[in-house]
């Protein structure tokens, strides 16, 4: 009903771009205050940090624990082609 | 100066991760904690007095220091004075948005906008009027309204995560209804309030 929401996009929008930088630590001081004053508030976008971390943090075992069987490669390998020229 | 730290469940800051053990300095680069002014900007589900050590700055709603120690756990600070918070803000949303019922001519909504009395009666009367109020007030109506919802979502659960949370969201549509009345003075009035009414429920000194 009302579009107090309006506001909180706006945030939204601005925290989803600086997400990654917050994870790494690269952001200066008053951007990494103001990231964390909109996530006392907004649980969509804690939700969305926390889907990074755990993708960042289950990508680098997954490539090691389960290699791509060469098949599957080779499919991927083959849809990816045919994309490229369809374009 | 009294400074003060939010944290989850345990003395586990809430954006670090990292355990506080009461009573022992801890040493970093940059430790924050804020002042009661701020305290309405970092609500978490336990309330902790902080000593700074060395070089103590303050910037914009945070204080940095590189040494710092937890004192005493605010006790006061529990799920049922949050859900008292929520309510609170959720009154002061609907005191902001009053003045415009009144000026489009409600004048017996705006009395219970006002009236700091039933939270369930500004979701009604919101949802009853809606149609004929002008869209240049339907804004902090509808603000009003959310923040009614959410303090009455806030006051029913019993899961203390979802109460700080619906606290800090509901104070949050306080000082933004506030913000779209009367600019940018209105918003940090709004959150001064707040923090004296955390204050003086809380005993902070």
């Amino acid at each position: 009903m009302a579009d107090k929401h309006q506001h909180d996009e706006v945030v939204c929008q601005g925290f989803v771009e600086l997400a990654t930088d917050y994870l790494e630590g690269a952001l200066p001081e008053d951007r990494r205050d103001l990231v964390e004053e909109h996530l006392v508030v907004c649980d969509s976008c804690k939700t969305y940090l926390e889907q990074i971390e755990a993708t960042v943090e289950a990508l680098p075992g997954a490539g090691r624990d389960e290699p791509v069987p060469d098949d599957t490669r080779a499919a991927l390998l083959s849809a990816f082609r045919e994309w490229r020229t369809e374009r | 100066m009294n400074a003060y730290k939010f944290l989850r469940p345990g003395a586990v800051g809430p954006f670090s991760g990292v355990r506080w053990l009461p009573g022992e300095w801890v040493e970093a680069e940059a430790l924050s904690a804020c002042e009661r002014r701020h305290l309405p900007l970092w609500i978490w589900e336990e309330l902790w007095e902080v000593e700074l050590g060395g070089v103590v700055v303050s910037r914009a709603h945070k204080l940095r220091a590189p040494r710092a120690r937890l004192g005493r756990q605010i006790e006061a600070w529990t799920p049922t004075s949050a859900k008292a918070f929520a309510r609170a803000c959720a009154w002061r949303a609907a005191l902001h948005a009053s003045g415009s019922l009144r000026d489009a001519g409600f004048g017996d909504a705006a009395e219970t906008f006002a009236g700091g009395g039933d939270l369930q009666a500004v979701r009604r009367l919101t949802s009853e009027l809606w149609d004929e109020l002008p869209h240049a007030v339907r804004r902090p109506i509808g603000m009003a309204s959310d923040g009614a919802s959410d303090a009455l979502d806030t006051i029913a659960s019993d899961d203390p995560y979802e109460v700080v949370r619906g606290a800090a969201v509901v104070a949050y549509t306080a000082a933004m209804t506030a913000q779209h009345i009367g600019g940018s003075d209105a918003h940090d009035a709004e959150r001064a309030h707040q923090a004296d009414w955390l204050a003086a429920e809380l005993g902070l000194v």
